[in-house]
This record gives structure tokens, sequence and C-alpha cells, in this order.
């Protein structure tokens, strides 16, 4: 681990002056841990120097409005920033920053294994872990009142996927998934799920496939052969690129998508898909969040952030943003830097977070997950070329939102809970 | 000339009432960068073009002076990071329709308010958490503070004595004593506030807040809140009007597409209009008798004509392209 950049933000507004305010918060000290780069950084499945980097712009503006804010109420943040390409170092990087940086919060969790380390390290010193990446379901049954999941559960993003594609018609699902932890997870989730008939669709069959092997014709004929309406890749990032363009040299004439990792949520992996199979690559993707989202201040936060870093704001710089703005108004509203404390007031029922989504937000009492709704987007016929700003927000379209927040006479809460596990799926925790 | 269109037995019923016949309703529409002057009897008089370049320069705001001879409209573009030559104040005289002046407003404009003595706009700048006063008659920049991050909200208290201004972000209410042109706090409301407006005495002030559900009631003497009155996590609240004496506090719920009815006395909801209610309601403002209330809905490009007695639907207007504000200007009492 190296605490390789550290960013202090400060309050300063320039040429405009503060009132004289009674310092009601005192000043939030927020430790990143991300896995930037490095030697110890695998290129598959994790390869995550991409979208952490992503998230890092989002925790940077997030840091910088809190600076705006500390010149209203007091506060404010200091954003320190550790890169950490594995879960070891994620896990010394954690501790360092507790012991020696005073962090009241960490960020971070690219991978299972990530978000374990900084949800140990932080039931062990007392501090408000915030996940912002890392989806898997098993870290939801962790039993941490410390432990916050920012990022949305596989379950979640399942069952967005479920509700779109079957209502679009497409209910024999044929399954590739990746022969490992993640994989099998995701497999037997979605098999238990689609087994329940709870949304109507029926596995038409399944592949694994040795998540290092890259030479992915067999999975691909099997794609072809499958009298499935539509194929869903449970594998990493890579692999999925690496099935769609085996799809497209088969021939799959069916609709083709896949499981959305925080490194394929991001312009940069639409652009890889298309190019990959300029046809099957051109599928629709389950998204946290969308740079062309439009409404309820949506538009606003996507200019700040393309204006501050000259690119769209990916889902992991979102989640980022929304980590340490998350982070700041607990801060605010305890003036406390207990992580206890902090935590206490994300899990009260009567706490509610504006994530810009257009709906009042909170924290599912059971596992401690944000709840939220999802986002649709097709990727574009013109996705793989360019890098400016307006090239780079075409590679994807906006074309749905699950729950739709949109549904007069409906409980909000109820509504989002449409998607992921309930209290009844999860483990008591004594 | 586009008429009132009838849900019922239109007619007299619709109209407006004889004393509320010198007014002309503004409507600024966002999408077609347009302003929509409407007659007492739901006509288009005239369409102000406020810029060649629909879907790129944004009119929304509405402000009308005291004497309500002139509509300021807050004029940006749909790229809320970027710094136009577009983003300005618009003054129009209300009788004529035509543009009096552009007072440059850089950052974004977005909501406005003009003192009861007419001398002072104040205006949101959404892009660069501030707020700006400027003279009315001369565009002169009188002040500019820090607000929360995007500013939305902006109200001139009637006494005169104070501007405040909402941060939708931040979930703030930032106090300018408008006397002194001096900021003075930042309160905490409720998440994502939108609109912010004073009670005729200028003892309180109502903020809506659009995520979190809630209309926070501040003592304006206090510089507290102190009531908080719960819609429903799900009422997305917006723009606000008062009933002249204050009694009812009329609430445009946007995404929702209803409006609120609120006894300021008791803070008890007295009723949700929704029945053939334009889509998304945004801004609101009251006939100067009280008797009609008129929503501009952006997703239905329409007015809702709303009865105070019946609390109920009894009209719709058409408007332009993203009806964003609404406000009443005087027409033909001018000396």
């Amino acid at each position: 681990m190296s605490l390789s950049r550290r960013l202090l933000l400060g309050a300063a507004m320039a040429g405009l002056a503060a009132p004289a305010l009674a310092q009601t918060a005192p000043r939030l000290r927020v430790g990143a841990v991300l896995p930037l780069g490095g030697p110890d950084l695998p290129l598959a499945p994790a390869n995550l120097g991409r979208p952490a980097r992503a998230a890092l712009d989002g925790l940077t503006l997030s840091a910088e409005d809190a600076a705006q804010n500390a010149g209203l109420f007091g506060g404010g943040v200091d954003l320190l920033v550790a890169n950490a390409p594995t879960a070891e170092a994620a896990r010394r990087a954690a501790a360092r920053l507790i012991a020696h940086d005073r962090v009241s919060v960490l960020v971070g969790g690219f991978t299972a294994e990530d978000a374990l380390a900084l949800s140990e390290t932080a039931a062990a010193t007392g501090t408000l872990f915030l996940n912002i990446a890392a989806p898997q379901d098993a870290l939801r049954r962790i039993c941490d009142p410390l432990t916050f999941h920012v990022e949305a559960s596989a379950a979640m993003y399942l069952d967005a996927l479920a509700g779109w594609f079957v209502r679009a018609g497409h209910r024999r699902w044929m399954v590739v998934h990746s022969d490992d932890a993640d994989g099998q997870a995701l497999m037997a989730r979605l098999d238990s799920r689609l087994g329940g008939a709870h949304w109507g669709a029926r596995l038409a069959g399944a592949v694994a496939v040795d998540p290092a092997a890259r030479d992915l014709r067999a999975a691909a004929r099997e794609m072809a052969r499958t009298d499935a309406d539509m194929v869903l890749l449970l594998t990493d990032w890579m692999t999925q690129l690496d099935l769609l363009a085996a799809a497209e040299s088969v021939g799959t004439p069916l609709p083709v998508t896949g499981f959305p990792w925080a490194a394929a949520q991001t312009r940069w992996f639409y652009g890889a898909s298309r190019q990959a199979a300029p046809e099957a690559g051109r599928s629709y993707r389950a998204t946290l969040w969308e740079p062309t989202l439009d409404s309820y201040g949506a538009r606003e936060l996507n200019a700040r952030f393309a204006a501050r870093w000259g690119r769209p704001m990916d889902a992991p710089a979102w989640a980022g943003y929304q980590a340490v703005k998350i982070a700041t108004e607990a801060n605010l509203r305890t003036s406390s830097l207990s992580g206890r404390d902090l935590a206490a007031w994300l899990s009260d029922p009567a706490t509610v977070f504006d994530l810009h989504k257009g709906i009042g937000a909170s924290f599912r009492p059971w596992d401690r997950q944000l709840r939220q709704s999802l986002y649709l987007v097709q990727i574009a016929a013109a996705a793989e070329g360019g890098s400016e700003l307006e090239r780079l927000e075409a590679r994807a379209a906006l074309t749905g939102e699950l729950p739709a927040i949109y549904m007069p006479g409906t409980d909000p809460v109820q509504r989002l809970d449409q998607i992921g596990d309930m209290a009844r799926d999860m483990p008591r925790c004594g | 000339m586009r008429q009132l269109i009838s849900l019922a037995a239109l007619s007299a019923a619709t109209a407006l009432p004889a004393s509320a016949q010198d007014y002309n309703l503004f409507v600024s529409n966002e999408y077609g960068a347009s302003v929509g002057v409407i007659d007492a009897e739901g006509r288009e008089v005239t369409t102000l073009p406020i810029s060649g370049r629909p879907g790129e320069v944004r009119p929304r705001g509405i402000a009308i002076s005291p004497d309500g001879r002139t509509a300021y409209i807050a004029v940006s573009d749909f790229n809320p990071a970027s710094e136009r030559p577009e983003d300005s104040i618009v003054a129009v005289d209300v009788a004529t329709g035509s543009e009096l002046r552009r007072i440059r407003a850089g950052g974004n404009p977005e909501r406005l308010a003009i003192s009861p003595d007419g001398r002072v706009i104040w205006a949101s700048l959404e892009a660069i958490a501030q707020a700006a006063a400027y003279d009315a008659e001369t565009g002169a920049e009188l002040g500019r503070f820090p607000t929360g991050v995007e500013p939305e909200g902006v109200a001139a208290s009637p006494d005169g004595a104070w501007a405040y201004i909402t941060g939708e972000t931040s979930h703030s209410v930032t106090i300018i004593d408008a006397r002194e042109m001096k900021l003075v706090t930042h309160l905490l409301v409720g998440n994502r506030p939108r609109d912010v407006i004073f009670s005729p005495d200028s003892a309180r002030a109502y903020v809506s807040a659009e995520i979190g559900g809630t209309i926070s009631v501040i003592d304006t003497g206090d510089r507290a809140v102190v009531q908080t009155i719960d819609l429903g996590l799900d009422s997305r609240p917006v723009e606000m009007v008062l009933s002249p004496p204050g009694d009812r506090l009329y609430v445009a719920g946007g995404g929702t597409s209803t409006v609120y009815v609120i006894d300021t006395a008791s803070g008890e909801i007295i009723a949700e209009i929704a029945e053939q209610m334009g889509r998304r309601p945004w801004g609101i403002t009251a006939s100067p008798d009280g008797s009609r209330t008129f929503t501009a809905n952006g997703m239905s490009d329409s007015i809702t004509v709303i009865d105070a007695d019946c609390l109920c639907v009894t009209g719709q207007i058409p408007a332009g392209r993203g009806a964003h504000s609404v406000e009443m200007g005087v027409v033909d009492v001018q000396g």
C-alpha cells in the first residue's frame, strides 16, 4: 500500500465573504481506498483502475461541494486517498488511514475481497464503511452495523434485468457464467429467482466458462444453438467482451447483456463492447447512473462533473460522489465524528437521501443497502469513436428506469424494494 | 388565437372574475425559448421570443414588479456549467409585451424575486452557488453572496428586510439582510429545497423540499425552522403560492401532478387536487383576489386553472413547450 495521493480540500470561497457562523459540525476526514494502479493490480477479472479513477473524480467533486457547504454550516471534509491494488493492500491502507490520519469514514470496495477487508477493518475500529463498487450479495449478509452499501446489490441488478427483459418479451434465458465464486453466486441467485417464477422467466440453458480462458468459441457456439430469447453473461467485464466478440463471430442473433460490474458501467466499456461486437455489442445494459440523465437535479450534477473533469459522470463516479455526500450529511446532522454515530443516523428510518434520482432514498435496515432505482441504457451504434465529451456521452442512450419512480399512489419505499433481497432473505443478526 | 379549453360547462364558470381581468398571465416556456402572454379569458395575447434557439436557451423563473408593469424573466441555457451570453435577466413591458432591457447575470440564473419597492432584483445563480442582487433600472450588481450548491428558490420579504435563497444540493436556505446587503446566516431545511416564499406580514417563510416531501416553516424573526409540514415522501413539492391573506398555501407537486392546499394556521393539508391536473405542475400563482390559482405544467404544455371555492380544476389553457413558471402582470391600469 502506498498513500500515493492526498487531497485536502478547504472551505475557501474566493471573493465571497462568509458569515460568522457557529461551527456546529467538526471537520470530517474520509479515507478512500481505491485500486488505482500498480504492478499488483490484476488484469482480470478486476482491472479496476479505470472505474477507481472515475470514483476518485466523483469523490473529489463531492468533497469540493462539501467545502462549499462548510462555508455555510462549518464542518467540511478532508479527503485522503490511498492506492490499494489488492485486498491485503486495502486492509493495510485502511488501518493506516484510521490509525494515523484519524479518518471517520472509509470509502471503497471494488472486489468482494476489498470490501470485506475494509468492512472488517471498519468493524474493528468503530469506523463507518461505505461500499461504492462491490455488488456481491454475500457482502450484504455481513452483520456489521458500520458497513453500508451505496453500490447496488447483485440481487438488485439481476431483478432489474429480469424486469426489463421479461417486459420486452424475453422469457427464456441462456446464461453464461464464470466458474468462480462470483459467477457461481450470481448464477445461484438468478436460478433461485427465476425458478421461483418471480419474474416470469426461466432458464433455457447455462454454460460455465473458466474465467482465465480466452478462447470462448465453445461457449459462443452454445449461444448460437440455444432456443433462448436472450443471453445473459455473468462473467467479469473482460470475459464479457471476449464472449461478445465470439458471439459476433458465430452470428448469435439474440440480444446479449452482461452483469454490470463497475468496470462495465463506463463509457469506455460501452465503446469497447461496440468495438468487440458491432452488432451483439449494441446491447441493453443495466447501470447505477447515467450521465445523460436529465431530471431532478441530475442534469446539474452531470454538467458540473463534466465541466470539472471533461468526462461524463460514469456510475463509479456517481457512487463516489454520493458516498462523500452521504457521509458529510451524516456529519452535519449529527455533529459527530464517531463512526457509530454516523452509522446510527444512516440507519434511522427517518433519514432520507437525495441521490439526484428524483426520489427520497434510504438504507434498508436489514442489510444497509441503499434503496434506489437503476437505469437501462442501450449502447449506441456509433459507440466506438472519439474521446470528446459529446461523443463519449453518445456511446449509450438512456432507455429505462426500474423501479419507475413515478407511480402515484404507491409508497416510495415499497416501490424501491421491488428489486433486491428482502429481510426474509437475510440472516438474523444477533 | 388560442382559447381557454373547457373541461365541463366552461363559460362563466371558468373565466376569471372581473376584478382579475386587468391582469395577464406570463408563462415561461422552458423548451420553447419564449414567454407566453395570456389574458384573463385564457386567450393568447402574444408570445415573446426570448431566443431563436429553443432547446438551447431556457427561460425559467419569472418575477413581476410590485406595480405589475414589468415582468423579469431569468434566462440561461441547458448546460448549467457553461457560461453563455444568454445568461441574463430580461425585462419586459407588461402592457406592450416589448423587451425593455437585458441585465447580464452570468452563472445560470434560475429564479428571481423583486424587492417590494421594485428597485432590486434578486437572482439565484445555479451554476456557481451564488445569489446576486441587481439594480432593476441600471442592471448594476449590488451584491453577491455564497449559497448552497445549486441555488434555486428566491424570495424578497414584503417588508423589504430579507432575501432568502434555497440551495438544492446543500438542503439549505441562505438569509440575506436586504437593506444592508449583508449575508446573515444559512439554515438547514428538507432535502432538495426548491422554492421559498414569505407570508404577507413577513413573519414566516415557507420552503418546499422536493425529495424530502416537506414544507419547512421558518420564523423570520428567530431565523429558525419552527414547523415542518409533511406532505409525504413522494409528494415532490416545488413552487408555492399563498392566498392573498396568507391563510392557504398552494403547493405544486411537480412529480405527482398534484396541487396540495395547506391551511397555514394549522399546517394541515385541506385538499389534494389531482383530478384533471396538467402534467408536471411546476410554477404556480394566484389571481390578486385569490379566486383562482394557476399552474404551469411542463409535461402537458398547459396552464391549469384551479377554483379556490371548490378546490378543483376548472380549466386548461394551452401554453408553449415546457411551461415552467407562471406569474400575473397588470395590463389595463397603467396611467
